[in-house]
């Protein structure tokens, strides 16, 4: 029961963020349309972008490249996946290595490819993008990890597995304490910088650095590694809501889908705030950025002050 | 004839290192002779690597004495082999195997500039023998000795290449740092044995005598004890030798340094202090202040590893950084002794010794693919090489390896053990009691948090700029078999450690005599409340799902047709030279930050003229604040300038001050005479009278 429950769990995630990740881009074009008082494409433009560019016969590459430049989109959408595994969605069971250590390190794996990548194509842009990047990722998993920690290391829970977490908020023990609400904040701040939406995305920015390391890859590749970028927001957006607001994970295999509808309704309802946030802001220049987080710091560090203090 | 007893197996691994050292002088400028004797010096450290597990199976625990009566009073030369010493063993004859290979090819180096190669060959092989006999000795004066021969020897290695102004530097800094330490150290040792009057320099009256001290002395002597040690691993603010030393020393050398010198100084800590000392007047100040020096010596480390644009520097520091992380799990473990929590105490200790040996693997796995590289290329300078990747295809490779194994990056080996000690540190704050305590352990781990993406970006750095994209150039000396053997070997190892680190978990445990609280099922499962365990994390699914992808991914590609074009960049004609990255368009923002955060900074005053389209010519001045990088390849550190600067000034100045008694006028000196004779009169007078 125990290995059908974790096996459940991690299928029903990756499924789950890889069917509905290309909606979030669909979302966001269509909100900022809206703003902008045009009536926008589709919701589901994302999929259609995804299905055009994989369908394109000829692939483009930088001359001189190496391969760790050619199998950037694979392993960065394979990177992205192993962390969709790894993030309880559905069912409120340990999933494959559900740990919330394990997965900001796995995303910051996918940073490292990226970054290698950026130097391999020779690109000075791409690699000030890749630069931004790391820039930010630092930046964003302190207070995301420290707002985590500051529920792990509380004696209700006891555990960095995001799991047990879940389960702990679910049952409102935590929700009684300041430091919960401090950390979700944090993390709140945070999140709006790791899914890299309009005041945040530095390190793609056309108008600056011609889109970093995208602007060298075309066709299916180009498709992959959207689809890799929007399964990161996907997945950080489940770490959010696995950790913070869990409620509507099931406790029996059954009701699954239930589950898993509750969590796409909770991850759109987020994104959808977020992108109507965005509008309201320009895009940040880099130390704007991380002056922003470093507000996100202070909330998580006065959050664990609070769960040391047993609040 | 009776068959010669097992414990004499000790004499062949010996024997070979000192055998190899003396034949060294042999009068003999060939290089293949030279080759020999590293030939010699990697099967002396191949046989230790089997004797040593034989000795700890044959003879546990006890005692095997290979000199006795010796000239030297109540002392005698006594070997014994338990797991800590044969876990720091392995690792000094493992990474003294790999260095010794790689060093076949790399002396070639030396051979050309005319240096003198019996120096290195004798000094490797002392240096190996006199580390692996300084974690295995019962005595603590022998300990001292092997100790010193060990610094003496490292010391002429590092100074190896001495007509550089920079590696002369180096080592008289090297010098003095390890003349106080080993002087500290020296003096904490002896304090215990003094104060109880034991006639014996043994571990075990060691041990004993450690009961009768008084808390002040101690405590003296904890502190001497913890400086001479902490000196040796590079603890910040001591670990200023570090990076200069490794950057001087010869590559093959510097993996030595960094896999298992540092190391003998966690040895030592975790042998007198923390097992010691500690144990017996444990109060959790000491753990604390450990912590906070682990803490401050993370964040130095990473960050400066993130500046620097010479590789060698930059895996110097991400050294000083694992040195961190191993010293925070050894401040939990001595914190746990103290309150009395065994989980604490097994966790702090196994986290910090399995982090010791996967660091050994990787770090000089690194530095000996990027040893491959300097001798390729001749350069230290990541702005000078690059596109390495076609010209040696094994050492990039391996060096993928090791680098995303410093970086801590999931599926190698770094990662797994950093992991435990933030479990460590989140276990600390999850049982100690009084709030600060907590907050103090779970803050520690802001520090691990900052060093991973430091690291992981610098190490990114090392990768990208030397092996990938274009070739900068043309002809590259092509990698020898001997190179790519120790390479593969390493990386083997690497690779090998993630996959069977639960099993090293399991055999820390139960060889250290610990509970077996760090329990593992083929994965690692930290019970830290019994009803909900901390996830499991198999490398193995990790692993496995990364390589599927992979192999999709390159069969995706090959059926595709690929048009090839140049980067672009805005429209405007590509040239390799002008546009391709450097050190700073990766390290830039980092770099700035730090720079304002560390003080590390120049004020540079900038002129812009624009061509406005009428005829007026627009001035600007601005000031702006840059980082010290890209003016030379070292950095001067912050430490440098706030402590170890006013120190030097205080020395100096007493030091001028005392000059200016001795003027050299005769007069003067007889009105000293005068007034010493005055003092002498007015003392017997007054006060004995």
């Amino acid at each position: 029961m125990n290995w059908v429950g974790t096996l459940a769990t991690s299928a029903i995630s990756l499924g789950t963020m890889l069917a509905v990740a290309p909606l979030l881009d669909g979302i966001q074009r269509k909100i900022a349309a809206r703003i902008h008082r045009r009536i926008g494409p589709s919701i589901l433009q994302g999929y259609r972008d995804l299905a055009k560019l994989f369908a394109r016969a000829v692939s483009l590459r930088v001359k001189g490249s190496g391969r760790i430049y050619a199998i950037l989109p694979s392993a960065y959408v394979a990177t992205y996946a192993i962390v969709a595994l790894a993030i309880p969605t559905a069912l409120a069971f340990t999933p494959l290595c559900g740990d919330v250590i394990a997965v900001m390190y796995l995303a910051l794996f996918g940073e490292f490819l990226y970054a290698l990548a950026a130097l391999d194509t020779m690109n000075p842009f791409a690699a000030t993008g890749a630069s931004r990047r790391f820039f930010m990722h630092l930046f964003s998993e302190m207070p995301l990890l420290l707002a985590v920690f500051a529920l792990s290391m509380s004696r209700i829970v006891g555990s960095t597995s995001i799991a047990s977490i879940s389960v702990s908020v679910m049952s409102l023990a935590l929700c009684l304490r300041p430091s919960y609400y401090i950390a979700l904040a944090a993390a709140a701040l945070t999140l709006l910088a790791l899914l890299e939406i309009q005041p945040f995305d530095l390190s793609t920015a056309e108008q600056e650095i011609l889109g970093g390391l995208e602007a060298e890859y075309g066709g299916r590749d180009l498709s992959l590694l959207k689809l890799g970028e929007l399964l990161k927001r996907m997945t950080m957006l489940g770490l959010f809501i696995a950790v913070f607001l869990p409620w509507g994970m099931q406790r029996s295999i059954v009701f699954a889908p239930l589950g898993a509808a509750a969590f796409v309704a909770k991850a759109l309802a987020i994104y959808s705030l977020a992108s109507f946030l965005s509008q309201a802001f320009a895009r940040f220049r880099i130390f704007n950025a991380t002056r922003v987080l470093t507000y996100a710091l202070a909330l998580a560090v006065l959050s664990l002050i609070l769960s040391s203090a047993g609040d | 004839m009776p068959l010669p007893e097992p414990r004499n197996l000790l004499l062949i691994p010996v024997g070979l290192y000192l055998v190899a050292s003396i034949l060294s002088f042999a009068p003999s400028r060939r290089l293949g002779y030279y080759r020999a004797m590293l030939g010699l010096i990697s099967a002396a450290s191949l046989s230790f690597l089997t004797v040593a597990p034989l000795l700890y199976v044959l003879y546990p625990g006890r005692e095997i004495v290979v000199l006795k009566n010796l000239p030297v009073p109540q002392s005698s030369l006594v070997v014994s082999i338990d797991t800590l010493s044969l876990i720091f063993l392995a690792l000094i004859n493992f990474v003294t195997l790999v260095s010794a290979i790689h060093s076949i090819k790399y002396i070639e180096t030396f051979a050309r500039e005319g240096a003198d190669l019996r120096l290195y060959t004798a000094c490797t092989a002392l240096f190996a023998l006199s580390m692996s006999m300084a974690v295995a000795v019962r005595d603590v004066l022998w300990f001292f000795i092997f100790w010193e021969i060990m610094t003496i020897t490292s010391l002429s290695l590092i100074a190896y290449s001495y007509r550089e102004r920079l590696v002369r530097f180096s080592t008289y800094l090297y010098a003095a740092l390890m003349h106080v330490g080993a002087l500290c150290m020296l003096v904490g040792l002896f304090i215990p044995l003094a104060h109880a009057h034991v006639h014996s320099w043994s571990f075990s009256s060691f041990y004993s005598s450690l009961r009768s001290l008084t808390p002040i002395l101690a405590y003296a002597s904890l502190t001497l004890m913890s400086i001479g040690f902490l000196s040796k691993m590079g603890i910040a603010p001591l670990h200023l030798w570090l990076p200069d030393a490794h950057a001087s020393a010869p590559t093959p050398i510097s993996a030595m340094l960094s896999g298992v010198m540092v190391k003998a100084g966690v040895y030592g800590l975790i042998r007198f202090c923390i097992l010691g000392v500690a144990a017996v007047y444990a109060s959790q100040l000491y753990g604390f202040i450990l912590l906070a020096l682990a803490a401050v010596t993370i964040f130095v480390g990473a960050s400066y590893a993130a500046h620097e644009r010479d590789y060698k520097r930059v895996l110097a520091f991400s050294t000083v950084e694992n040195m961190g992380i191993v010293l925070a799990g050894l401040a939990i473990a001595s914190i746990g002794i103290a309150v009395g929590s065994r989980l604490l105490e097994v966790l702090g200790l196994v986290a910090a010794l399995a982090h010791c040996i996967n660091h050994s693997a990787f770090k000089s796995l690194s530095f000996l693919s990027m040893g491959t590289v300097l001798r390729a290329t001749g350069t230290r300078c990541l702005d000078e090489v690059g596109g390495l990747g076609k010209a040696l295809p094994t050492t990039s490779k391996t060096a993928f390896v090791g680098l995303a194994s410093a970086a801590a990056l999931p599926p190698f080996n770094g990662f797994i053990s950093k992991y435990l000690v933030y479990q460590t540190l989140l276990a600390a704050a999850f049982v100690l009691s009084p709030w600060f305590e907590r907050f103090a352990s779970a803050i520690a781990t802001l520090a691990l948090l900052a060093s991973s993406a430091f690291t992981s970006m610098a190490l990114a750095k090392v990768y990208g700029l030397t092996f990938l994209g274009k070739p900068r150039r043309e002809s590259v000396e092509p990698e020898a078999l001997s190179e790519r053997a120790a390479l593969i070997i390493a990386a083997i190892a690497c690779i090998g450690l993630a996959m069977v680190f639960p099993y090293i978990v399991t055999g820390i445990e139960k060889g250290m005599g610990l509970p077996m609280l760090v329990t593992v099922w083929g994965y690692i499962f930290l019970r830290i409340r019994s009803s909900w365990a901390s996830a499991p994390l198999s490398m193995l699914y990790i692993a496995v799902g990364v390589l599927v992808a992979l192999g999709f991914a390159a069969a995706a590609q090959r059926s595709r047709e690929v048009k090839y074009l140049h980067p672009f960049v805005s429209g405007v004609e590509y040239d390799v030279e002008r546009h391709r990255p450097r050190t700073s368009a990766i390290d830039g923002y980092v770099a700035g930050y730090l720079a304002r955060l560390l003080g590390i900074e120049r004020r540079v005053e900038r002129r812009y003229s624009v061509q406005y389209w009428t005829t007026a010519v627009l001035e600007y001045r601005r000031v702006v604040r840059r980082p010290l990088i890209g003016s030379s390849l070292r950095i001067g550190e912050a430490f440098e300038r706030v402590l170890y600067a006013p120190l030097r000034s205080v020395v100096l100045g007493i030091g001028r001050g005392l000059r200016e008694l001795q003027c050299g006028r005769l007069n003067l000196y007889i009105v000293y005479i005068f007034i010493a004779f005055v003092l002498t009169a007015i003392f017997l007078a007054v006060v004995r009278p």
